[in-house]
């Protein structure tokens, strides 16, 4: 008891002192790889030196972080001099690239340490790059821990239903995101691409059979353009499948940018 | 108030924060009806403007405006029947509700008679001595023995001190007013406030002190319970903080500050205390929570003790081992975690990782 009190006594201290601090820590949102490697459009919301980056996701929010939880496939150091390792996550939906250097000595430890495939939880900040015309995203790790197919589960879970919840508001939205979502993605935009990756996630966790009775009724369409979709043995459809080469290439010259 | 309640909006997610309960009720609806005295804001009773008071009723409120005014004054007190009268017509005539009437003529006869509010006496009608979470009712008379938590900067003139005051049941707001020039209140000294009035705003309630009011330093000191939440989460922890695992802390029994580079920020140089604790980041993708583990509750989710800890520091020459150790095994998991919600920390009760 007189433990809480003395924190609560400094944290009320904290809070007076230091009001702009605690609301200061930006959220992780939860996104399947198919949208985050879609959210190619990362900005600033102010000119200030310390701004966050944001990448504006396709069905009209922001991201400064992601959690996401997915298969490490493939680890490799892509480094010139010092060790910049990539790293291949696969969720459900697609594959996302994480590069972790000497900044992120905790999540390049952990890389640099297991055997793939293992399941890893990820708390990254996304950046963008371009290369040849293309923009891809990177993710770069805060923390990268080693975690069980139940952790796993639990966030493709989770994750259905944030982005279930966007495409559902995205088309009577009128946030300023949804409307920048519009004007940046444009022609590309086709958020039926993000229902299909939330089906693929149903079907890997085996929840298709509760939710195939609602599709049939309502989403049939979407469920023959499900089907057409190409996997390869490792789940990983193929359009996600991009030159690496590449992409360590231009990400090991970002990289100097943040 | 020091309570940061947890967003809402999470309707999308059955995996949310959601309150449990507010241990401390100081948002009772069930205020009791003081039939002497009580004060309404003029549209909260607009229900009776159609209802007619029966005699009794005004006969009632009469008699207890009467007592209210003391028996020494400069003139002649009204009769019961004059008040009464008067309280008539203002609801039967003019549609005024009773309440409305009764303050209005505690006022006109306070006018009559050059009396202070603070004058008024109100027999019967202090509640003695209570608790501060008991407190639940507008403009009661009542005795409190409490600490002052806070004295904050007053804002007006009027106002002689103004701040926060505890006692094991809770924390509320006084002030005190200048025009009762009663003695100053020391942070962190215990007195017992006898006469005190309470007041309510916005489902809010804090105590005055006026002319009527007396103030008696008491010896010892009150364990003030602090402003606390119980919340249940069911979140993923993506972040552990620096700061986090083996700490040393202060000595000081009434400091216990964390220690950086083996100096305490107000003793200095120490011989510091090993302790566990983890200051977690949980995120549902809509809410950033802070929280903090305890040794006890860092010793339950990491299985590990303080001791295991410290020879883990002693074999690897480094403290920073035992808070590596608590990232790989603790971060990305997903935990149901129960605690109180004390400014922007959940103090962690108890968390068991799913599944």
């Amino acid at each position: 008891m007189s433990e809480s009190n003395s924190k609560s006594s400094s944290s009320s201290t904290d809070t007076e002192n230091n009001d702009s601090g605690w609301h200061g820590r930006q959220v992780a949102k939860r996104a399947f790889a198919a949208e985050i490697n879609d959210a190619t459009h990362v900005f600033k919301q102010s000119d200030e030196e310390r701004a966050p980056n944001f990448a504006l996701l396709p069905s009209g929010e922001v991201a400064n972080r992601y959690f996401l939880v997915g298969t490490i496939t493939e680890v490799n150091d892509v480094g010139n001099e010092d060790e910049y390792l990539q790293a291949r996550v696969v969720d459900p939906t697609g594959t996302m690239f994480v590069y972790a250097g000497q900044y992120q000595p905790q999540a390049a430890a952990l890389l640099s340490s297991l055997e793939p495939p293992a399941y890893v939880a990820v708390t990254a900040k996304p950046s963008a790059f371009e290369s040849d015309g293309e923009t891809y995203v990177s993710l770069r790790p805060e923390t990268t821990t080693r975690v069980d197919n139940e952790t796993r589960d639990q966030w493709v879970s989770e994750t259905i239903e944030c982005t279930e919840a966007r495409l559902d508001a995205f088309p009577d939205s009128d946030s300023e995101f949804a409307a920048m979502s519009r004007e940046q993605y444009g022609d590309s935009l086709d958020l039926d691409n993000y229902r299909e990756a939330v089906n693929d996630a149903r079907e890997d966790l085996g929840m298709d059979m509760d939710h195939r009775s609602d599709r049939s009724n309502s989403e049939t369409t979407t469920e023959n353009q499900n089907d057409d979709v190409s996997v390869d043995e490792d789940g990983v459809t193929k359009e996600a499948t991009v030159e690496e080469a590449e992409i360590a290439a231009a990400v090991a010259n970002a990289r100097f940018e943040e | 108030m020091l309570l940061q309640q947890p967003s809402s909006g999470h309707s999308h997610s059955n995996l949310i924060f959601y309150l449990v309960s507010f241990t401390q009720s100081n948002h009772s609806s069930q205020r009791q009806q003081s039939r002497h005295f009580q004060k309404m804001s003029s549209n909260t009773k607009s229900a009776e403007l159609a209802v007619t008071v029966s005699d009794t009723d005004l006969s009632e409120a009469a008699t207890g405006i009467l007592e209210q005014f003391p028996d020494d004054l400069d003139g002649d007190l009204p009769s019961e029947k004059e008040i009464a009268s008067r309280l008539e017509k203002m609801t039967n005539q003019y549609k005024v509700p009773l309440d409305e009437a009764r303050r209005a003529a505690v006022s006109h006869y306070r006018d009559v008679f050059g009396l202070e509010y603070d004058d008024l006496e109100f027999p019967g009608q202090s509640a003695g001595d209570v608790t501060l979470a008991s407190i639940n009712q507008h403009e009661q008379w009542v005795d409190v023995t409490v600490k002052i938590v806070e004295l904050w900067d007053p804002t007006h003139d009027s106002i002689d001190q103004v701040g926060l005051i505890g006692d094991e049941s809770g924390r509320l707001k006084f002030t005190k007013w200048t025009k009762a020039e009663l003695p100053a209140l020391e942070e962190g000294s215990v007195y017992k406030l006898s006469n005190v009035i309470t007041s309510e705003y916005q489902g809010r309630y804090s105590i005055n002190l006026n002319s009527r009011s007396t103030i008696e330093p008491v010896d010892g000191d009150i364990d003030v319970r602090a402003d606390i939440e119980d919340v249940q989460l069911s979140v993923p922890m993506v972040a552990i903080q620096s700061g986090s695992g083996l700490i040393k802390r202060c000595p000081d029994e009434d400091c216990t500050r964390v220690l950086q580079n083996g100096r305490c920020a107000e003793h200095g140089d120490v011989e510091g205390e090993f302790d566990l604790r983890i200051k977690a980041v949980f995120d549902d993708g809509e809410t950033v929570q802070y929280a903090i583990f305890d040794r006890e509750a860092t010793e339950a989710i990491a299985g590990i003790t303080l001791n295991e800890a410290i020879e883990q520091a002693m074999d690897a020459l480094d403290t920073s081992v035992v808070e590596d150790a608590l990232i790989d095994a603790l971060v990305g998991r997903y935990y149901q975690v129960e605690g109180s919600i004390v400014g922007r920390y959940l103090l962690v009760n108890e968390a068991e990782q799913h599944g």
